[in-house]
């Protein structure tokens, strides 16, 4: 049991940031990430055939969260769509750096949010997905619940859309 | 927009965005801007080293609580593993999380040879365990409310009949206003077991895969609950009150006491088990069978057998307890009993 240490320790921290950021609280996440693991150790030939074993254990993290957050949505009366994008995403943006200066933090911190704002829920996953956690297309298809052409699509549009909100078109700075 | 130093491009969002999407058409654009200003080569290196430092992430899980989470799997894993030794949990010790479901079906009803003073007690044909059970939930269903928990629960009622759900190792607690006119109903899936304490103070341990019904408070005549599944009870005393469990094909007339009773529909036989006191089983087209302590009643269709048998065999399971020899306790907990 202690083989899931490593495979633990090398994912908790990602596995909570992603459910943290899809709106779970602490505990619900914990509680999710428990039960994967645990799963897992009743299982091991499961992970042992999965290259990827982060997407691996966010799928499952996410598929988990969403039963959840089906039910809370259920039990309020409120509409679900069968598919992930119904989630809100929202994201915290840090600098893990003493040595900045507070006022460059400053600068950055609020271009980035300002940016992120203006995203739909969809796109900000997607953008988390692609810059933090580096994964993908294939590997962020699975995770939204869409085609990997649809993926991209999202991704450029994201892009697109922010690009225009930008205002200065990148050409003119040339 | 001209760019000096680094600073400006901080205040750029084309560049934030550039960073933040790693597109590559705008890794091209920016190849062509470095290209045409090469004296800023510096700033914009500077400024990128300084952008590699965002994340995008929420509040870490601090190194006490990563720690405490692993030890909560490595507990539920070797619980587990321990299939010959007995689990530790005492029930008492378990603050439940309340999702308790409505006893979904809950077991028969009992006709009586002569329903002098009997109402027929019907259970919704439409509540069949295991069809509703998808979900790993454990539901509380009154009048007005389904409420939803996804860790084993304990909920007491008072006297008045309002209920106090609580958690499993956790403090959670809900109030939940339960139907005063009609019964309430729990409903615990494979995988998670309840306990109750009835108005009365009827203590009630649910097991996997039950659904029980039960009132608020027991105002008739006498007091009554439904199974469909499996349950341990000690009933309260109460003379002026007799207490009757209903399951699909038998009800127990209970004479103050402790027992068991095992009544999942899929099952081929039922049964019930004494653990202290008397009881009396009735089924719908015989008599009413006495049962002493230690005393077992199987109910199948090839008739009715009384046994004597070893009581904690059939009743750990509310202590957490399963003796079953090499069988796991997630394989038993799924067994058609």
């Amino acid at each position: 049991m202690h083989e899931i240490d490593t495979l633990y320790r090398e994912h908790v921290q990602v596995l909570f940031a992603y459910g943290s950021n899809l709106g779970f609280s602490r505990e619900t996440t914990k509680d999710v990430i428990h039960d994967i693991f645990y799963k897992i150790c009743s299982d091991k030939l499961v992970l042992s055939s999965i290259i990827n074993k982060r997407s691996y254990l966010l799928r499952a993290l996410k598929n988990r969260l969403f039963d959840i957050y089906k039910q809370t949505r259920e039990k309020a009366d409120l509409p679900t769509d069968s598919t992930y994008h119904e989630i809100p995403f929202t994201v915290n943006v840090t600098i893990e750096d003493k040595l900045i200066q507070a006022e460059d933090k400053e600068l950055i911190l609020t271009q980035v949010k300002k940016l992120l704002e203006k995203l739909t829920h969809r796109q900000r996953e997607i953008i988390y997905l692609r810059h933090s956690q580096e994964l993908s297309y294939e590997e962020i298809a699975v995770l939204m619940n869409i085609t990997v052409p649809a993926t991209r699509k999202l991704y450029h549009k994201a892009i697109t859309a922010l690009r225009k909100q930008t205002s200065i078109p990148l050409l003119l700075l040339f | 927009m001209r760019h000096n130093n680094y600073k400006d491009f901080l205040q750029d969002p084309q560049f934030i965005l550039w960073r933040l999407t790693a597109d590559e058409t705008l890794d091209e654009e920016w190849k062509k801007y470095r290209t045409a200003h090469p004296m800023l080569t510096d700033e914009l290196d500077k400024v990128i080293g300084l952008f590699g430092k965002v994340k995008l992430q929420e509040d870490q899980l601090p190194q006490q609580e990563q720690d405490e989470l692993l030890a909560r799997i490595h507990t539920s894993v070797s619980t587990r593993n321990r299939k010959k030794q007995l689990f530790i949990g005492k029930w008492s010790r378990l603050a439940v999380a309340a999702s308790i479901l409505l006893l979904m079906g809950i077991g028969s009803y009992f006709f009586l040879k002569n329903p002098v003073n009997e109402e027929s007690i019907v259970l919704s044909a439409d509540l069949i365990i295991g069809e509703n059970l998808e979900e790993k939930e454990i539901y509380l269903i009154t009048d007005n409310q389904t409420s939803s928990f996804a860790k084993d629960v304990y909920i007491e009622l008072d006297e008045n009949g309002a209920a106090i759900v609580r958690e499993l190792n956790s403090d959670k607690s809900e109030r939940v206003t339960t139907a005063t006119s009609a019964m309430n109903k729990l409903v615990v899936p494979y995988g998670k077991q309840s306990r109750l304490i009835l108005a009365d103070g009827t203590k009630v341990w649910v097991n996997s895969g039950s659904v029980l019904e039960f009132p608020a408070v027991f105002s008739g005549k006498e007091r009554t609950v439904n199974l469909a599944g499996e349950m341990y009870i000690e009933v309260a005393k109460d003379e002026s009150k007799p207490f009757f469990v209903n399951t699909k094909q038998f009800r127990v007339q209970v004479y103050g006491t402790k027992f068991n009773i095992s009544a999942y529909h899929e099952s081929i036989s039922n049964s019930v088990v004494l653990v202290e006191g008397s009881v009396g089983v009735q089924g719908i087209a015989t008599d009413e069978t006495r049962l002493q302590p230690n005393d077992m009643l199987t109910v199948a269709a090839g008739g009715w057998e009384k046994s004597q048998v070893n009581v904690s065999l059939y009743t750990t399971w509310k202590d957490g307890y399963i003796l079953f020899n090499q069988t796991p306790i997630d394989e038993v907990l799924r067994t058609d009993r």
